[in-house]
């Protein structure tokens, strides 16, 4: 469980220099020094010589007020549908953890959509939100009025229920493995002790899961960032305003060629991805520790 | 987590994973030949703007603008022929001289004729005088009578040997009136009058013409007054001529102007065109070939005629059209509605319906239709 | 006591069975549309994207959600495979990027991972956390240096600007580390013992073991790379060596009908790829818990 703090045998530093040599090689140059590159872009201003001006960029990206659309919005789609899917995907672990007719069959039914490019379902998805679609016409079948799904803020929902859709067997998977590792016995102990359903539920379940959830949680988060994919697909480079995110944010400067915005766009990010992944971590040593 | 959970066994899915790459392979191979097989080749070419140019050839004759036959005047025998085809005589030239003996003959039967009147006439003189003296006046009215008639005749035989004169003098030879080219001499020595004229003389001041039947969309773009320079001797010496249109006689006057959306209507009706040649060496009855080829003022959208299809609603072509679709670029063949301003054997200048560049099917490996997708 | 929860495990069975067929339709629907003749398609769905103007006297119009063709035909597959290449020249572009990335990424990570996981050099859990942090930003964040590096290198535009940032991608790393970790200490001991060289080891006794770790990171990494858009959006403007993924993205109204079978010829590896590694797919989710 603890692997990332064992102690092997014996040094082999030679040995594990070689080993590490080709990935560290490509892994510099495709990705560290490029980072690195990108961090020191972002303390400088644009002209050829690359003049310092300390956090001047940082300034002006927290002055956008596009940034701070991007931004607001990436932090509030994350806030909404991170903790959604977490839902979701423990009601249908723990659901699926019980022994269902057509179990395996309904389990790859839930992580099937992983698999399935976005780009190859997109236009069922404009079937359905198009403001001709098949969504508003149950709308006004029903006689209410259209609503304009994509072009109003109904489209971060909309992207919402994409992003479950599409991850909702990622952590379905993690969170069953994580359900299977709990032994059985616990629970039958609980029983015998007369505690009820949800007693069982809070007091073994979510505790003994919640090293999985940490995970579940990061890796969440980090998806979630990624939901780029899908929202380009469906609204493009620009979509409306409630979908503008972080991403677009980059991609968009990137075109324009405003580098010192995008890097340094880019270093508060990852700042905030490693603040948030080294604090989880160490909430969940914690939380082990104390449960040990 | 227990290990399999789909329906399908792991062979299943090998056999259809393999199937599924084998026929995307196979599309990829094949798909060339599977697309020739289904899709007609065109072949195309590109409007281009241009004039049209509108040829005719064709020979003709030369022949002299005046000839002037000239005929025996007196009918009388031929006595000596002075000139031959072809010779070059001057105004005045002695041509052909007659025999006139007979001529002769019968002056001086008409001039002792008249001695022998006016012998008589002394007598009827005499007999009036006689019956003036006499006194007796029915003698003397009967005198009167004779004497006036035998005055008259005497005056006409005066006359007939005054014609006879001037006929004799002028009959016995005829001379060239104008400076000319002798073409034709059918006069013989020692024969008579036939039907035909002795001799006939071209007028070298008038010049040569020629004359063709110029189809109409040529003669159509021919001016009065106009030089043509491609006109040359065919024979012997064959050398460039010059000439200048002198007339166009359209051929059938009231015939219905063409159908304009008819590519031969105009071509067909020919118009007689007269050619005046400039050149002093020619004589007349060589053969020239004519070369007219005339281009239109304006530029249009030209494109091959093979390119131009007609049905029931009008003259079209195919155009090509590329659609940049979500698979790539297809091409398709469009009909396109266009309006025929001219034409000539090759080639058919648009007046509507195409823009220079547009891509224009000549030709395709298999039936057209519009919106047909067709490889190129 | 006995009744109840049957009934109760019926309704939730019939619960799940309607959620899972929720979460399949868009799949489903992409493939029976994908039967339809385009004139049907284009009768059903033509008005997505179009504006009505409902408010001077049209028609509220909306598109007919269909889920049966009137009749079945494969006139959209042969468009897609026979009468333009296009697509299959892209699917060849498509596998022509991911099996050298998986191929590489798959080794290289596979080496990188064993000195981390049984090799012990200085500051290796810090240049591990390192690797970690990379695999978890958005490709964003360093587009800018990214850009700049493969520029520098001469290989924008071509199909190694893809290849090569993704033979070195951390998650193979990541991924190897944590499965090469379960693989106690004993038997590469005992193979020390024997004389074996640390290459031996690698190739004798750890990448044996490991082939389950392999095959679920090849599945994992060959769904990820499968769908990728960002990457062949900005460093393949080319449009003849752009992958599918793009292609689809393009796909536009007039051709929406062409679009369903090339959807679903699209997904089709990945369906299958899926369903036959399966347990491996599952596996390998499982072992990206960071824990490890």
């Amino acid at each position: 469980m603890n692997s990332l703090h064992f102690r092997p045998p014996r040094g082999d530093g030679v040995a594990a220099a070689l080993f590490l040599l080709p990935s560290l090689i490509g892994f510099s140059v495709f990705y560290l020094i490029p980072f690195l590159l990108g961090l020191y872009e972002s303390f400088t201003d644009g002209s050829l010589g690359g003049e310092f001006v300390g956090i001047g960029n940082y300034a002006d990206l927290l002055h956008s007020a596009s940034f701070r659309k991007a931004a607001g919005n990436t932090v509030i789609f994350t806030a909404i549908s991170v903790p959604l899917l977490i839902a979701m995907s423990l009601a249908l672990a723990i659901v699926l953890n019980r022994p269902l007719f057509l179990r395996s069959w309904l389990r790859t039914s839930f992580i099937l959509p992983l698999v399935v490019p976005v780009a190859s379902v997109v236009t069922v998805w404009q079937i359905f939100f198009d403001w001709n679609g098949t969504l508003n016409a149950w709308l006004h079948g029903m006689g209410h009025n259209r609503i304009d799904w994509m072009q109003s803020n109904w489209s971060m929902s909309i992207v919402v229920v994409m992003y479950i859709w599409k991850n909702v067997g990622y952590d379905m998977i993690l969170l069953l493995a994580g359900l299977q590792s709990i032994p059985k016995d616990y629970y039958e102990t609980a029983s015998l002790e007369g505690a009820g359903r949800w007693h069982r539920f809070r007091h073994i379940t979510l505790v003994y899961l919640t090293p999985t959830l940490f995970f579940v949680l990061l890796i969440s988060i980090i998806h979630s960032f990624k939901v780029f994919r899908e929202t380009y697909l469906l609204a493009g480079d620009y979509p409306y305003d409630r979908l503008y995110m972080l991403q677009h944010y980059m991609n968009n400067m990137f075109f324009e060629l405003d580098v010192q915005k995008l890097t340094a766009a880019a270093t508060l990010m990852v700042a905030c991805i490693v603040v948030l992944t080294s604090g989880l971590l160490r909430a969940e040593r914690r939380f082990r520790e104390n449960t040990e | 987590m227990e290990g399999r959970t789909s329906g399908f066994s792991q062979r299943q899915l090998r056999l259809i994973s393999g199937l599924f790459l084998a026929l995307l392979a196979a599309c990829t191979l094949a798909g060339n030949t599977i697309r020739g097989m289904s899709l007609p080749k065109v072949y195309t070419q590109l409007a281009s703007q241009g004039s049209i140019t509108h040829e005719y050839e064709g020979s003709a004759t030369v022949q002299p603008v005046r000839t002037r036959d000239i005929h025996n005047p007196a009918g009388w025998k031929v006595n000596q022929v002075f000139v031959k085809t072809g010779d070059k005589v001057d105004n005045g030239q002695k041509l052909i001289a007659y025999d006139n003996g007979e001529a002769k003959l019968q002056l001086e039967d008409m001039l002792n004729n008249l001695k022998k009147q006016q012998l008589s006439y002394s007598q009827l003189q005499t007999d009036y005088k006689v019956a003036a003296t006499e006194g007796d006046e029915g003698k003397l009215a009967a005198a009167k009578i004779a004497l006036d008639s035998a005055k008259l005749d005497l005056a006409s035989q005066k006359n007939h040997i005054q014609s006879l004169q001037k006929s004799i003098a002028e009959g016995q030879s005829v001379l060239a009136p104008f400076a000319g080219i002798v073409v034709q001499v059918n006069a013989l020595a020692g024969s008579g009058p036939g039907g035909l004229p002795d001799v006939v003389l071209t007028d070298s001041s008038k010049g040569y013409q020629i004359q063709l039947q110029v189809p109409g969309d040529v003669a159509g773009m021919l001016e009065i007054g106009e030089e043509l320079n491609q006109i040359s001797l065919t024979g012997k010496e064959s050398r460039q001529l010059t000439g200048t249109i002198e007339a166009v006689d359209d051929g059938m006057p009231g015939a219905p102007e063409g159908n304009p959306s008819g590519l031969n209507a105009s071509a067909i009706q020919p118009s007689s065109v007269k050619i005046r040649l400039e050149d002093d060496q020619l004589i007349g009855g060589e053969r020239v070939r004519v070369k007219i080829a005339k281009s239109s003022k304006e530029q249009t959208v030209i494109v091959p005629k093979e390119a131009v299809h007609q049905d029931g609603r009008g003259t079209y072509v195919f155009t090509l059209e590329s659609r940049e679709g979500a698979l790539g670029n297809a091409f398709y063949a469009v009909e396109t509605p266009i309006k025929i301003a001219d034409s000539n054997s090759y080639v058919v200048s648009v007046a509507e319906g195409l823009f220079g560049q547009q891509e224009v099917i000549l030709n395709s490996t298999g039936f057209l239709m519009d919106g047909m997708r067709v490889r190129r | 006591m006995n009744d109840r929860p049957r009934l109760s495990g019926l309704i939730l069975t019939l619960l799940l069975v309607a959620l899972a067929a929720a979460v399949l339709f868009p799949i489903g629907l992409t493939l029976v549309s994908s039967l339809m003749s385009e004139a049907e398609i284009g009768l059903n769905y033509d008005l997505i994207g179009k504006m009505v103007d409902t408010a001077n006297g049209g028609q509220e119009a909306f598109v007919n959600l269909k889920l049966l063709p009137d009749w079945l035909t494969l006139a959209q597959y042969s468009q897609v495979l026979i009468l333009s290449p296009k697509f299959l020249s892209m699917f060849w572009n498509s596998a022509g990027l991911v099996v050298p990335i998986v191929a590489g990424q798959a080794l290289v990570g596979s080496m990188a991972a064993y000195a981390f996981a049984k090799l012990r050099f200085p500051g290796r859990d810090k240049l591990f956390f390192v690797y970690l942090m990379t695999m978890l930003m958005p490709f964003q964040v360093t587009l800018v240096p990214n850009y700049l590096v493969l520029h520098e290198l001469g290989l924008m535009n071509r199909p190694s600007a893809i290849i090569l940032p993704g033979i070195f991608g951390a998650f193979g790393v990541f991924m190897m580390r944590q499965f090469m970790s379960h693989i106690p200490y004993a038997l590469t001991e005992a193979a020390r013992i024997d004389g074996a060289g640390q290459l031996t080891i690698f190739a004798r006794v750890i990448l044996p073991l490991a082939k389950p770790g392999l095959a679920a990171l090849t599945v994992l990494l060959f769904v990820d790379y499968w769908n990728m858009i960002e990457q062949p959006l900005i460093f393949l403007q080319d449009a003849g060596k752009q992958p599918l993924s793009l292609y689809l993205a393009q796909i536009n109204q007039s051709a929406r009908g062409v679009g369903f079978a090339a959807s679903s010829l699209y997904m089709a590896p990945m369906v299958l790829l899926f369903l036959y590694a399966e347990s491996y797919f599952v596996e390998g989710i499982q072992h990206s818990g960071i824990k490890g």
